[in-house]
């Protein structure tokens, strides 16, 4: 159990004659006992973070810190880390007891009977005693993934690194193990770095999600924090499924136009604008209200392209009407409101859900204001 | 006629139903796969039951009689005897033979195992110059022994030879020896070229077998805190197992056949620090005409190979790669 402190890391890779920067100054603090996921697009950077924790990368400049003690140029041993990988890795020549014990046989001095002993208290937390005599080719891929964990659980390390661990798994089990792992790590409480490209994965386990692009970190925050309060254009795309829409507007004063239609923002918004006058205007599909038809100023009129079913609610691809481009706003409505493609309805952007972003730098001017208010207390 | 028109005209002609399903059944049996492949599998395979199995098979008979080429061989059955057989229990050179040929198959293949296992780590493991290094060592698989012979024999010439000028350069004099005249490093020479020509063999089949090992097998090792050895001895080489049980076959069956090689360098002679089986069945047969007793030996050589083989059959049956 430990904190863990990113300063400045940056992690370049030599390709040929020339460079690439695959971490580029990443600092962060993760703090004991807490869960961390790192979640971003291929090729972001956040395998390579993990890496560098594990020790099978070397860190080109900053400093990784365990518990303030520098694990720069150590050797994995040292670091007391256990990582879980994707294709699990479980040596096939082992049996699953083998698999568990040959970490702590390699990194501590405990005698036999103790790994034994340990050995077993895991395979029982994990629900798996009947598979420790097996060979990992002869478990189905739950049965693995359970060992791969069991493997680096059984390591107590102070630190758990975890790569894509689920995404071997069918969707029903991914779910389930989802919530497991989540209940594993809340019992261990060990400090864990979690890294995966599904959005989900990140938003339903973590304490905290770090989001990273092209090698920079964009965010690092909760869940709540990423979804209703993003830092910029990136994290807002990110984070949330169906995502968020942007529709690039100018602004003059209080008026933000498009191509298709004008919006008009309060005076107490625009003063948040300052002097910008690129703006990204970003709502998302829940947060869409979709009417009848237009009936207040700011309503769009627009037609239904096509309706996606999900049961519990429709996602409309809403195109405004007389326009020559495809880009659909999505909205979401419940799942028992009629509509069909080729409808004309109204679309409607509350003030007080809209995201509003600089056009040039993709940084937050200014975030939605109501969702702390109608947050209400789950218990009375 | 088509079949149709058969069935017809047995029915006009009110033939008997058993007559009927007879001929039926003769119609079908003449169409099934068996009969219909028949053109593509026969000819092989009487070709080769009589050219290799039906010459192991009379290779076997002359070894039951007392066949020395200057009469033909009387083959009746009071004539056999496994007189042959019993012969090769007494005779020192019979003996000296089956050790060697016992020590190549274990030696020569275990070491054979050992350098290509360690080049393939070795060669796995460098960043540059992989495709060269594969090629310089696979390159003496390619030669035939007949040229690999006569170069060896030069390399080993005690006066001229690479070997004994190298170790007299670096003033090494004591180690510059007879090695191919001296019976008791004779046999380790003649060892260490065919580990030279197989060793690269032995490297390309674990180095493909390597590459199929996942890089996470690695990592997963580094992070559990085992160093470059020991992921190698516990966690890398095990896994290789099904890959030398392979290459061993195919050293070992290799092994048998070193005859030409042995025949390039020394003739049908080595002396009996050097002799195996497959020299001697040859010495025995074509020089000193002793038909029989060389029929026998084969035998014996024939029977060890299929020793050697069937095991390994019988665990890629098991595994279902057969």
């Amino acid at each position: 159990m430990a904190n863990l402190t990113f300063d400045e890391v940056t992690k370049k890779f030599r390709d040929g004659n020339s460079e690439i920067v695959a971490v580029e100054e990443l600092s962060m603090e993760i703090n004991d006992g807490e869960f961390l996921v790192i979640v971003g697009p291929s090729g972001c950077g956040k395998t390579t973070s993990l890496r560098m924790v594990a020790g099978l990368e070397t860190i080109t400049e900053g400093d990784l810190r365990i518990e303030g003690r520098s694990i720069k140029g150590r050797s994995p041993q040292e670091r007391n880390a256990a990582m879980v990988f994707q294709s699990y890795a479980l040596y096939p020549h082992m049996s699953v007891r083998e698999n568990m014990s040959f970490g702590l046989k390699q990194s501590t001095d405990l005698s036999s009977d103790e790994i034994r002993k340990r050995v077993d208290e895991i395979g029982d937390v994990l629900d798996i005693p009947e598979l420790l005599d097996r060979k990992p080719d002869d478990l189905s891929g739950g049965q693995q993934q359970r060992v791969a964990l069991g493997r680096a659980i059984v390591r107590d390390p102070d630190v758990f690194l975890m790569d894509e661990p689920l995404s071997n798994l069918d969707a029903k089990l991914r779910a389930d193990m989802r919530t497991e792992l989540q209940r594993l790590q809340e019992e261990l409480g060990v400090t864990t770095i979690y890294v995966t490209h599904d959005q989900t994965e990140a938003m339903t386990m973590s304490d905290r999600i770090a989001i990273m692009n092209n090698g920079k970190l964009q965010q690092i925050g909760t869940p709540m924090e990423c979804y209703y309060e993003p830092n910029n254009i990136f994290v807002g795309g990110f984070i949330g499924e169906p995502s968020m829409n942007f529709i690039n507007c100018s602004r003059d004063a209080q008026t933000l136009s498009t191509d298709d239609f004008d919006y008009e923002i309060s005076e107490s918004t625009a003063m948040e604008l300052e002097s910008a006058t690129n703006i990204v205007l970003g709502i998302r599909p829940e947060d869409v209200v979709v009417v009848p038809e237009p009936t207040e100023p700011n309503d769009i009129a627009v037609e239904v392209d096509v309706v996606e079913p999900f049961g519990k609610e429709n996602n409309l691809y809403l195109i405004p009407r007389d326009r020559e481009s495809n880009e659909a706003v999505i909205g979401t409505v419940n799942g028992r409101t009629r509509v069909e493609s080729g409808d004309t309805v109204g679309m409607r952007f509350p003030e007080e859900h809209i995201h509003l972003f600089d056009g040039n730098s993709g940084v937050a001017l200014r975030h939605p204001v109501a969702e702390q208010e109608e947050l209400t207390p789950f218990v009375g | 006629m088509s079949a149709i028109n058969k069935i017809k005209s047995t029915l006009e002609n009110g033939s008997s139903p058993e007559e009927h399903s007879k001929e039926g059944r003769i119609r079908s049996y003449l169409r099934s796969d068996f009969i219909r492949s028949m053109p593509f599998w026969l000819p092989p395979t009487l070709l080769m039951g009589l050219f290799v199995y039906g010459g192991i098979f009379w290779n076997f008979v002359i070894s039951l009689t007392d066949f020395s080429g200057v009469v033909r061989p009387e083959y009746a059955l009071s004539n056999f005897d496994f007189e042959m057989y019993t012969r090769m229990l007494g005779d020192p050179s019979f003996h000296a033979a089956a050790r060697n040929t016992i020590l190549l198959l274990v030696v020569f293949t275990l070491l054979c195992l050992l350098v290509g296992l360690l080049l393939a780590i070795l060669v796995d493991n460098l960043l540059k110059w992989q495709s060269i290094l594969r090629t310089v060592f696979l390159l003496p698989f390619a030669l035939s022994f007949v040229v690999t012979g006569v170069f060896w024999q030069w390399m080993y010439n005690p006066e001229i030879g690479t070997i004994n000028t190298m170790f007299n350069l670096l003033g090494l004099d004591a180690l510059a020896l007879n090695w191919l005249g001296n019976p008791s490093l004779r046999l380790g020479a003649v060892m260490f070229a065919l580990i030279w020509q197989y060793g690269g063999y032995a490297m390309i089949i674990y180095l493909a077998s390597l590459r199929t090992i996942p890089q996470e097998h690695y990592e997963a090792a580094k992070v559990d805190g085992a160093g470059f050895f020991v992921t190698y001895w516990k966690v890398i080489i095990p896994q290789l197992s099904s890959a030398s049980v392979s290459i061993a076959v195919v050293i070992m069956v290799f092994s048998l056949k070193a005859f030409a090689w042995l025949y390039t360098v020394f003739g049908s002679n080595p002396g009996p620090a050097a002799d195996i089986l497959g020299v001697m069945m040859y010495r025995v047969a074509f020089s000193a005409n002793q038909w029989a007793y060389g029929a026998a030996i084969g035998s014996v050589l024939f029977v060890g190979t299929v020793m050697i083989v069937t095991p390994y059959l019988y665990y890629q049956y098991k595994r279902g790669e057969l």
